[in-house]
């Protein structure tokens, strides 16, 4: 059920150009963070998600057989630089020219970025991780949505994880013109038809911020 | 993964290990509180979880029959890339256990991979790697999802690695072509080196010689004339008497 109180959405094109935008002239965080808190504030944000992220990942590595992680959405590639850390093998995909660029410039080593929006990203292998943190609720259309989601869903592996961000709510919320959160509902209709069996929600437990993990396991 | 945590994630409870090794092969264990019994006053049967030294994995056998339900690890001293993946798979299969998961290992020499399987009647799930979730019971939808990522993957990895293969051939012809440019620059870096001595040698023998001085004589005439009159017929005659050899450069 959607509670649509908003007149306008961003569209895809729009929303693309919105985005690059954001990443041309905001910092480093702030980009991909939460506009209404500073530099600081952010910092914490984005370790305290990195930790929600271990806890759904998992805190091994092994150097001799990485994991294949995909970081959806990866902005300016703070989260697929601390995986890569991790000893991961990382792929990073964001619709952002700017943010791919920097992603690159930054690299520690062991990841791969490319230009892609998320439901055209297929590539010739599975992934153990798909991830994609504070991107879905971004899209506005509902079928482009539908379409990342699937997409993400089919480069999981038998046995891989799936963890999504959105607010784990009951109905869909409108939240403005450029955000919109799905019913938890949705996602394991969605996904269950893909092969992937719901596991639970992490929310974040930063402040007031309600959005966390979903997350998926592929078990057919 | 340490051999300890491998224990510590498939062992239940309470439960017991069985180590078909040297007694107290694995002394990491004892951090966990798990204790190791190599056999002695027990039957395998009544362990939990053996662990099986099984060499390089290229012949297998179970050393004492493995009761139903038995988690059974078998560790293996080759390295990943080295697994002899033919005897190990058929090793599993013909001592009636099931694939749980393969694991690198990290921390204990010799050990460099664990294998997991269970002694079990019905067909066991694989689990993933990361956080030990285990997808349910194996069914047809398993089944038909493993079969087929086993199919086209692997014709996507062999293809990657014949390419890999040919990028590899394809780089070292590159380099043996460098290599041959190198060679020829060297060879001619040594006879512009031959021709630059022979130019430097003849400059020197220029320098040297009674043409020069006799034009320098007469150039530091010209900048001192009043000093010139009385220098240069000195400066002249020392040149004179300094010739003594043929100058060839005159």
């Amino acid at each position: 059920m959607t509670a649509d109180t908003s007149p306008t959405r961003l569209g895809v094109d729009e929303a693309v150009e919105f985005w690059d935008t954001r990443h041309r002239v905001r910092g480093d965080l702030q980009s991909g963070g939460d506009l209404t808190y500073d530099h600081a504030t952010n910092e914490i944000f984005y370790a305290l998600r990195l930790g929600r992220l271990i806890d759904q990942m998992g805190d091994l590595s092994n150097r001799v057989t990485p994991l294949r992680v995909l970081d959806a959405g990866c902005g300016k590639g703070w989260f697929a630089r601390a995986v890569a850390r991790f000893g991961h093998q990382v792929d990073g995909i964001d619709s952002s020219a700017h943010a791919i660029e920097e992603c690159r410039r930054l690299a520690v080593g062991n990841e791969n970025y490319e230009q892609c929006l998320l439901q055209d990203w297929s590539p010739s292998y599975l992934y153990d991780v798909v991830y994609s943190i504070d991107v879905l609720f971004h899209i506005m259309d509902d079928e482009v949505w539908s379409q990342a989601v699937r997409a993400l869903a089919r480069a999981v592996r038998f046995g891989g994880s799936l963890l999504l961000v959105d607010h784990d709510r009951d109905e869909d919320i409108v939240w403005g013109e450029y955000q919109v959160t799905r019913a938890t509902s949705r996602y394991v209709a969605l996904l269950g038809g893909c092969g992937l069996e719901y596991r639970g929600f992490t929310p974040y437990r930063f402040r007031d911020n309600a959005a966390g993990f979903h997350r998926f396991v592929r078990v057919g | 993964m340490l051999i300890r945590e491998v224990v510590a994630r498939h062992l239940r409870t309470d439960g017991t290990v069985w180590v078909a090794a040297e007694r107290n092969a694995f002394p990491d264990l004892e951090r966990v509180s798990i204790s190791q019994d190599a056999g002695e006053g027990m039957a395998c049967g009544d362990a939990d979880l053996l662990l099986l030294d099984v060499g390089d994995g290229s012949n297998i056998s179970m050393p004492v029959p493995v009761a139903s339900g038995t988690r059974v690890v078998l560790l293996i001293t080759a390295e990943p890339l080295e697994l002899k993946v033919g005897a190990v798979i058929d090793a599993i299969i013909s001592n009636g256990l099931q694939f749980v998961e393969a694991i690198a290992l990290l921390g204990l020499p010799p050990y460099r991979v664990a294998l997991v399987t269970d002694c079990a009647p019905q067909p066991v799930a694989p689990r993933s790697f990361l956080t030990g979730d285990q997808t349910g019971t194996m069914d047809t939808a398993h089944l038909t999802r493993i079969v087929t990522e086993w199919g086209v993957t692997n014709l996507v990895e062999r293809a990657r690695e014949v390419r890999e293969g040919e990028r590899a051939a394809a780089a070292a012809d590159t380099i043996a072509g460098l290599q041959d440019q190198i060679r020829a620059l060297e060879a001619e870096l040594a006879t512009e080196r031959r021709q630059s001595a022979d130019v430097s040698r003849r400059l020197a023998m220029l320098e040297e010689s009674r043409t020069v001085a006799v034009g320098r004589a007469v150039a530091a005439a010209a900048h001192h004339p009043v000093k010139g009159v009385v220098q240069l017929p000195r400066d002249l005659v020392r040149s004179r008497r300094a010739g003594k050899d043929p100058d060839t450069a005159t």
